[in-house]
């Protein structure tokens, strides 16, 4: 046992590359049903924000990641979305990263069928509308959203045509008093607490921004906050519609369980490394 | 969004290919790797120009007849200067350059602060609630850290920022370890992906 304590540092990275994939390829295919607990400074907010709005009110939100977290946001997205159909508010979306406009373009139109499948109006243009990739001139969208966006969204559509549209001619607290942000990186985040403070602004982040992101979370910039996978967990829970992040997450915490064991006996190997010289 | 068959084989193609990395370094991952980056590229540039310039173009130029917007085409241009002449006239590059970023800087200076100042006032919460004076503390602590100048060889500087120390390698363990959660469900939407679309069907469940 010590010899192999001893000899762990040197294990070849592949077979741990192996036992990964096996802890998480396993509870995907075989759901364990760990539980999922809400956090309520985090996740309960952006519920609440939603679950509390009338129907009818305009909310903004911003897909600024790409394809590298795709498999973190997407699923935060998807449940936020859909909760905004399932409580009749409209939504408008942007994004400040072309990739991300590609991922929610197809998502969007995805979630809305599943919404007007299960009886929530979730028609486009009336109900939302997605303006995609845009340059984000931001002091020029809160007086003028539709020049700055040069009238058209993300399918090629005019705003003329968008019934939605005519009354979002600014994107100001007056419009929307709260949106959120799906976002991975910069642009990102920092881009509304400069130019939109007055508004309430909601986070949904990779998992790596958290740590950065309580801060301002903490000096109450943000009102609430996704985080990652889990935090796409628990809204899913919080909704009572179990999709992707609920599936994933046994594999997550057994994928999580292996990193700790791995860090531990990596740790054990390392004293005993040294102790011998 | 369905896809076809044919879309999934590719995407499975791929996906495969730049996993094959973690066995070494190969000719499969090479060209996903270039196939990824020429369609990332082409893709959105396609995208810009069709869904943004055109119809920028069209509302602030053409309609308020704004056209001297139009010199800052050339001037963005001189960014092509690198690459030609062997380098002789790239020096030209600076002038975008720096007009970028004297704008970017004026802008940050002026509107970027405030966020900052907010933090910084949420660190004099009321110290009787012991969450706050903790957070204190360990901002003290931490500034202790970089104190390089003022107090550098003081024993109390120095203890404190040993402690400031601790508190941020907790904090980077913090960052890591949600570093590895991103990677794991990147991994896990991938993973879904084979499995689900790609595997699911040709099996028949």
């Amino acid at each position: 046992m010590r010899e192999f304590l001893e000899r762990f540092s040197e294990i070849n990275p592949r077979i741990i590359y192996l036992v990964m994939a096996c802890a998480l390829i396993i509870p995907v295919l075989q759901p364990i049903g760990l539980p999922i607990v809400v956090d309520e400074e985090t996740t309960k907010p952006v519920f609440d924000w939603i679950e509390n709005s009338k129907p009818g009110e305009i909310v903004f939100f911003d897909v600024s990641y790409g394809g590298g977290s795709n498999a973190e946001l997407s699923p935060q997205l998807e449940a936020w979305f859909y909760h905004c159909m399932q409580k009749g508010l409209k939504a408008v979306g942007v994004a400040q990263w072309e990739t991300g406009a590609m991922i929610a373009g197809d998502l969007l139109k995805k979630v809305a069928a599943a919404a007007e499948a299960d009886g929530y109006s979730a028609e486009y243009g009336v109900d939302w509308v997605f303006i995609g990739y845009k340059s984000m001139i931001w002091r020029e969208m809160r007086e003028d959203l539709w020049k700055t966006c040069g009238n058209t969204d993300f399918y090629g559509n005019n705003f003329e045509d968008l019934p939605l549209m005519q009354k979002v001619r600014q994107w100001t607290a007056e419009t929307s008093k709260a949106f959120i942000i799906f976002e991975a990186g910069s642009p990102g985040v920092g881009t509304y607490l400069v130019n939109w403070a007055d508004c309430d602004i909601y986070v949904g982040c990779v998992a790596v921004n958290v740590a950065g992101n309580q801060s301002i979370l903490r000096s109450r910039q943000i009102k609430g906050l996704l985080a990652g996978l889990g935090g796409a967990a628990q809204y899913e829970k919080l909704l009572g519609r179990p999709g992707d992040a609920t599936s994933l997450m046994d594999a997550q915490g057994l994928g999580h369980a292996v990193i700790i064991v791995l860090i531990v006996l990596g740790n054990i190997s390392y004293i005993l490394k040294k102790k011998n010289g | 969004m369905g896809w076809t068959r044919l879309e999934i084989w590719i995407a499975a193609f791929f996906t495969l290919a730049v996993y094959s990395y973690l066995i070494k370094e190969n000719v499969l991952y090479r060209f996903a790797e270039h196939t990824f980056l020429a369609l990332a590229i082409g893709r959105g540039l396609c995208l810009s120009v069709h869904l943004d310039i055109i119809p920028y173009y069209n509302t602030h130029i053409v309609e308020d007849g704004r056209w001297w917007f139009l010199l800052f085409l050339p001037l963005g241009a001189l960014y092509y200067t690198r690459s030609f002449g062997g380098g002789k006239y790239g020096w030209l590059a600076s002038y975008p350059i720096c007009l970028s970023m004297g704008w970017g800087l004026g802008y940050t200076i002026a509107r970027g602060a405030r966020s900052t100042m907010v933090q910084l006032a949420d660190t004099m919460g009321d110290l009787h609630v012991f969450d706050n004076l903790l957070f204190l503390l360990i901002w003290a602590c931490v500034m202790m850290y970089f104190f390089l100048t003022v107090g550098k060889n003081s024993k109390t500087v120095g203890t404190c920022g040993k402690i400031g120390r601790y508190f941020m390698m907790i904090m980077f363990g913090a960052g890591f370890g949600n570093t590895i959660q991103g990677r794991i469900s990147l991994f896990l939407g991938r993973l879904q992906f084979l499995l689900r679309d790609w595997i699911q069907p040709m099996i028949g469940h």
